[in-house]
């Protein structure tokens, strides 16, 4: 049974929503996605059709949405009633959390990816380029970004670790 | 094509000169050489500058031989050098031939890098040519991103709130200039939207709800919204305990360069 909201707490529910919407780790990601993710925030079980009601999104984006959370283990089926309606759960808040840091991983990998191509192209060229003007900048420019990615990377995963750690406990 | 002969006919009289002219001085000509270069004159706006004839004139006038001829070009392109350090040094963020183009393979991924954290092309552009060229005025910027005078001023609007842009008056001018106050190895060692600043503001936040929802105790919706609060400020108030022992560690001192 999916608690109702009284409207006061449904007052407070919906500053938490628009705090979160604008939380640093869940910019980048798309508005559908996040609505309903920030919803499992703050009510940890809904069913289809109360995202429905409180997001407005068609049955079929809220499908979809939810499809995506379950792949990524951040919500569960929790139980299914009599007339059929699944209610599906987040079980920590947290979770969404940890999961949005290890997104940002995976866009330094990217990052890193490209700042090394571009720092094997330019040594490449180096003599024929290294006295044109800006080289010197673009070159340190280069060469710092990609000795910072490796520990960038380092830290992150050092903080991922200790959070998955934090989960567990 | 009757008429168009009649009416073009001194034109390609004077074609048929230069033509001819060329074949017998150049024996074995390359017609399409004299094609190309005479296309290049007619239609390239460089070989109308007065400056250039007059200048083929005086050359002319002298009537030098070879030798003089390559004491007068080497200081002719001492000349060119001359002007292009100048104008160099007057358009200092506008970088050399290669290096643009590699300067724009930096700027697109650090555009991409941005737009992860949700900030737009311009946003991103502009953060990336100050990290790259420290300083930039607003016209440079222009000059650079190709964005327009509104978009770039705007952003530079919402960036000059933020600590990490610096905005000053440029001397003799009534232009500013903008400069990004972090250094290098601040940005190396940005985890950026995971400052322990983000997360005292999430907790003073959340706090202040919990306070509001303590005064509906008794509201359908309470239990739950106030426990997944709480589970949020815990979380938040580990992180904070977490970077602050990150910053101590000796992996994060390695990194700033000073672990002397």
């Amino acid at each position: 049974m999916i608690e109702e909201f009284n409207d006061e707490i449904r007052e407070i529910e919906k500053d938490i929503f628009k705090f979160l919407m604008f939380y640093s780790l869940f910019i980048g990601q798309k508005t559908t996605f996040k609505t309903i993710k920030i919803y499992f925030i703050t009510r940890k079980s809904l069913t289809q059709e109360k995202l429905q009601e409180l997001t407005g999104f068609s049955r079929g984006t809220i499908s979809q949405e939810l499809n995506e959370l379950i792949s990524m283990n951040l919500i569960e089926k929790t139980s299914i009633s009599t007339t059929g309606e699944i209610t599906y759960s987040m079980r920590n808040p947290i979770i969404a959390f940890i999961h949005s840091f290890s997104d940002l991983t995976k866009g330094i990998s990217g990052f890193a990816d490209s700042i090394n191509a571009i720092k094997d192209d330019i040594e490449k060229e180096k003599v024929m380029i290294e006295n044109l003007h800006g080289f010197d900048k673009i070159y340190q420019f280069v060469n710092a970004l990609a000795n910072a990615v490796p520990f960038s990377l380092e830290l992150i995963k050092k903080i991922e670790n200790e959070l998955l750690n934090y989960q567990d406990e | 094509m009757k008429t168009d002969s009649d009416e073009f006919r001194h034109i390609l009289e004077l074609t048929k000169a230069i033509t001819q002219e060329y074949l017998s001085q150049n024996i074995g000509g390359n017609i399409n050489y004299l094609k190309e270069k005479i296309k290049d004159f007619l239609i390239n706006p460089l070989w109308n500058n007065d400056s250039l004839h007059q200048l083929k004139n005086k050359i002319k006038e002298f009537d030098i031989n070879d030798d003089k001829a390559i004491i007068l070009w080497k200081a002719m392109e001492e000349t060119f050098d001359l002007c292009h350090a100048q104008h160099l040094k007057n358009k200092s963020h506008i970088y050399e031939g290669k290096v643009r183009v590699y300067e724009k393979r930096v700027i697109d991924i650090l555009v991409e890098a941005g737009k992860i954290k949700g900030q737009n092309a311009v946003f991103g552009s502009i953060i990336g040519y100050l990290l790259l060229h420290g300083s930039l005025t607003q016209s440079q910027l222009r000059e650079l991103t190709g964005f327009s005078k509104g978009a770039i001023s705007q952003t530079l609007k919402i960036l000059s709130s933020t600590p990490a842009i610096k905005k000053e008056p440029l001397e003799g001018t009534r232009e500013y200039i903008y400069t990004f106050g972090a250094n290098m190895a601040d940005v190396a060692s940005n985890i950026g939207s995971y400052k322990s600043e983000s997360n005292e503001l999430a907790i003073t936040f959340l706090k202040r709800k919990v306070q509001e929802l303590e005064k509906n105790k008794d509201k359908s919706g309470y239990e739950i919204l106030s426990k997944r609060v709480m589970q949020m400020i815990n979380f938040f108030e580990y992180n904070v305990k977490l970077l602050e022992k990150i910053k101590e560690s000796s992996f994060i001192k390695e990194l700033k360069g000073d672990n002397t």
